[in-house]
């Protein structure tokens, strides 16, 4: 095995982070990158070593990985020793489908190498876990797997729908339905500019979102009047991280507001970031935002140790998002197990997410 | 097992209640009870054989009680069915705001309160400021489909004591509340109050199955009984009377070879701390300089097992049952972090349950047998030897390296909060469970045998 650069002491854990690599020209890790040179940055503080690596290069010998030199300050390829805990970044839900991960995953149980996380959840799953929890049913919109005739009794009950993906990410392919004076009005969260004229009841709506859908399964779930910040759509990013001791932790909020008139305020479909107290105090007063804050963490937490206690695997960082609607009172959006790392201000300083992962796989090393 | 009925409510203008067609007695019933209200009325089984209550309206209404969808236990006495129980969960700290009711606990109580349907019971959380004693009514915060609500309910059928703080219980309105339900209305109260570090010691001491248990503890006195413990033990902890969370917790060490002293600890900063001194006069005075002595317990120390040069000691809790037995309800070992002189968690420490600390499955069996007979023992001990109803002891146990079980601290508001640990969950439930469950006995008791509750 050649280590010329690479250094790892018996003593220090090698941790290694699972991603897409693009190799043409520089390595790229897509999405994570400049959190990988965080990583790197950390890990190396703390004596430990750190790569990356993508799932076809790993083998029961080793690894082909890229390790960051400090000498040339590139991402160098190289055949590198076997991690002792891995996260999982991978980015494609259809790669952890395949059976090359399910091969992957039974080989690190063999080897007793640590996985987190270990893979993408589904919506529909998420909300069979926190409804089996009576203290957390009330805030969850009501939720059903799309079909005709959920679609038909959730019209009856509610004016504002949604439909989304039950593998969706980032907002993507996201439905909207609005209903008043008899018309329905469908809303797409990917094509923002297309307009799709309004249906009647009855009238082919639910033909239309069929093709819509293609053969995704979905969700469809009750919309909520979310608080509006200056007229756009408000919700909050918890991002929580368990800790070296196993218990989960807030690591950070914000509110994630949209851009104008869109109803989605994921980042990636071109909302901004701003201080959750901040925002909160502007629209409820400030004793109640401090209520309303200390609420949403610890309802962040519940969801997220409920759903690592009941998802398969070992799962360590969870991003929830958490609405508020209108009359101050709080829903549980979503949970995502492969949060996106680009909320929190990035100095010249390691992230506390970032510090949170390292903490999180020193624990792990320990145990 | 107790049995539990679905109470039904119907529209009817006239006093109408069908109780259960398996009840035995029935036609002797003269009134129906809930709470502490009661209300004289005609009874009959059900017409369809059904094994259900049915109340109508207007029953319902004077009797205050709730329509929560939750099956309820049957008493008979003296020609009432008492429908229930009713249990007010005693605490304070109530905020304005709906959605967190009691504060930072509200998660902990909304998940205490979820427990209702398989327990059997109608528990609520209220405060003193919440009773009405003229209407002899109190606004309970119910957990009901998942969020709070506010409802009218008469008086409980027992008091479970969650109160915070040594300073809430103190208060007079608070004290004076506890006195009037317990003589007036005769509601029995459980788990009240906080344990003493050194009252528990000293009250154990009086029963000889518990003797083997103790660890040598005193008030701080006097240098020369240190100097006696130090060389018999060769080491003694040093700690706050009334300390909680590790904090202020001090190991001494004396070296015979050379002669030091050395105290292990955890400074302002955080950082644990081994400083050498060659006497223990010297050693007292730079540590505990700004301290109290006399607040201060010193304890034999124990030679604990370790795990990877760790110390290792257990949280054990126990409850009583639905049958008024004590119960193990959960059992956790904690690891102490690096260098610490303890293993609580916010002091580097980490949990584990029994399974993963011990990799030989025999080993772990004989060490939660030993676990659970001390626990067990030291509960109905202390129970004997202390004032009021104890249904739930949090207990700090050791075990040495030759196997020996040892107890450091007993609460009886013990925290909950290492439960939280994933491996932990189901022990979290049951002692959630077997809290509530207890207040069932205890009602039941106070229906039916009240001379057994109140000497």
């Amino acid at each position: 095995m050649r280590l010329t650069t690479f250094k790892s002491q018996s003593t220090q854990p090698v941790i290694a982070l699972l991603t897409e690599i693009n190799e043409d020209g520089r390595p790229n890790f897509g999405k994570v990158h400049s959190f990988c040179e965080e990583l790197h940055q950390g890990i190396s503080d703390l004596g430990g070593s750190f790569y990356v690596f993508s799932l076809k290069s790993f083998s029961e010998k080793g690894v082909e990985g890229f390790f960051y030199n400090q000498d040339t300050e590139e991402w160098t390829k190289d055949f590198l020793p076997l991690p002792d805990v891995i996260y999982n970044r991978i980015s494609s839900r259809r790669t952890e489908f395949s059976k090359r991960f399910i091969d992957f995953l039974n080989k690190l149980d063999r080897l007793g190498i640590k996985f987190f996380n270990h893979r993408f959840l589904s919506k529909w799953e998420i909300h069979e876990f926190l409804m089996m929890e009576e203290h957390l049913r009330s805030f969850l919109p009501e939720t059903h797997l799309y079909s005709d005739s959920a679609l038909e009794k959730m019209l009856e009950q509610y004016d504002e729908l949604y439909i989304k993906p039950v593998h969706g990410s980032q907002g993507r392919n996201i439905i909207q339905l609005t209903q008043s004076d008899g018309l329905i009005k469908v809303s797409l969260s990917s094509l923002p500019a297309k307009i799709i004229p309004p249906f009647q009841q009855d009238g082919g709506l639910a033909r239309a979102i069929a093709q819509l859908v293609e053969k995704r399964l979905c969700i469809i779930q009750q919309g909520v009047q979310l608080a509006e910040f200056n007229g756009r759509t408000m919700d909050f990013r918890i991002l929580c991280h368990k800790n070296a001791q196993q218990f989960w932790k807030v690591t950070s909020i914000v509110a994630r507001v949209s851009a104008e008139t869109f109803f989605v305020s994921n980042i990636a479909r071109g909302g901004e970031v701003m201080k959750p107290v901040y925002t909160l105090a502007l629209l409820f007063g400030k004793e109640q935002a401090r209520h309303q804050l200390a609420l949403m963490k610890e309802l962040a937490l519940e969801t997220a140790e409920t759903i690592s206690r009941n998802a398969a695997g070992h799962h360590a960082e969870l991003g929830i998002d958490i609405g508020i609607d209108t009359k101050g009172k709080l829903w549980l959006i979503e949970a995502n197990s492969k949060p996106s790392k680009n909320f929190e201000e990035r100095g010249s300083k390691i992230r506390p997410s970032t510090k949170a992962v390292i903490d999180h796989c020193y624990g792990l090393c320990e145990r | 097992m107790r049995k539990k009925y679905p109470v039904e409510f119907i529209h009817h203008s006239k006093q109408l209640v069908f109780i259960p067609a398996d009840l035995p007695n029935s036609k002797d019933i003269r009134r129906v009870a809930f709470g502490n209200k009661l209300l004289p009325v005609t009874v009959a089984p059900h017409p369809k054989g059904r094994n259900v209550i049915v109340l109508s309206n207007d029953v319902q209404k004077e009797l205050s009680m709730p329509d929560l969808s939750v099956p309820l236990h049957v008493f008979i006495d003296q020609q009432t069915l008492f429908i229930g129980p009713l249990i007010g969960i005693l605490t304070s700290g109530f905020t304005s705001y709906p959605l967190r009711p009691i504060g930072e606990r509200s998660m902990v109580f909304a998940k205490l309160l979820s427990v209702n349907k398989s327990v059997g019971a109608l528990p609520f959380v209220f405060g003193e400021e919440h009773i009405d004693w003229d209407q002899g009514l109190i606004d309970g915060y119910f957990f009901v489909d998942g969020g709070w609500k506010i409802l009218k309910v008469p008086f409980p059928n027992v008091i479970y004591d969650r109160l915070p703080n040594r300073r809430t219980e103190r208060k007079s309105e608070l004290r004076s509340l506890k006195a009037r339900m317990q003589t007036d209305y005769l509601i029995p109260w459980y788990n009240p109050g906080f344990f003493s570090k050194l009252d528990v010691f000293e009250r154990l001491q009086q029963d000889e199955r518990a003797v083997e248990y103790l660890p040598e503890t005193h008030q701080f006195s006097s240098f020369s009984v240190m100097e006696r413990m130090l060389s018999n033990y060769g080491n003694v902890y040093v700690k706050p009377a009334n300390g909680s969370l590790g904090l202020g917790i001090h190991q001494i060490l004396f070296d015979k070879q050379n002669g030091y002293y050395y105290c292990r600890y955890r400074d302002q900063e955080g950082i644990n701390k081994l400083t050498k001194f060659d006497s223990l006069e010297k050693l007292m005075k730079k540590i505990f300089h700004n301290r109290n002595l006399s607040q201060m317990i010193v304890q034999q120390g124990i030679h604990l097992l370790r795990s990877d040069k760790r110390l290792i000691d257990f949280r054990v809790h126990t409850n009583k049952d639905e049958y008024g037995q004590w119960q193990l309800a959960a059992i956790a070992a904690k690891i102490a972090g690096n260098g610490s002189v303890t293993t609580h968690v916010n002091n580097g420490g980490t949990v584990k349950s029994l399974d993963e600390l011990f990799e030989d499955q025999e080993e772990r069996e004989t060490c939660e047998k030993k676990l659970t007979k001390a626990a067990l023992t030291l509960s109905s001990v202390l129970e004997k030897n202390m004032e009021g109803i104890i249904g739930e002891i949090g207990f700090d146990l050791g075990i040495d390296k030759s196997g020996k079980v040892w107890l450091f601290e007993a609460n009886s508001k013990p925290g909950r909060s290492i439960f939280k640990h994933p491996k932990l969950k189901n022990f979290d439930l049951l002692t959630r469970k077997l809290s509530l469950s207890f207040g069932v006995f205890l009602a039941e008791k106070a229906i039916t045998a009240p001379e057994e509750l109140f000497q």
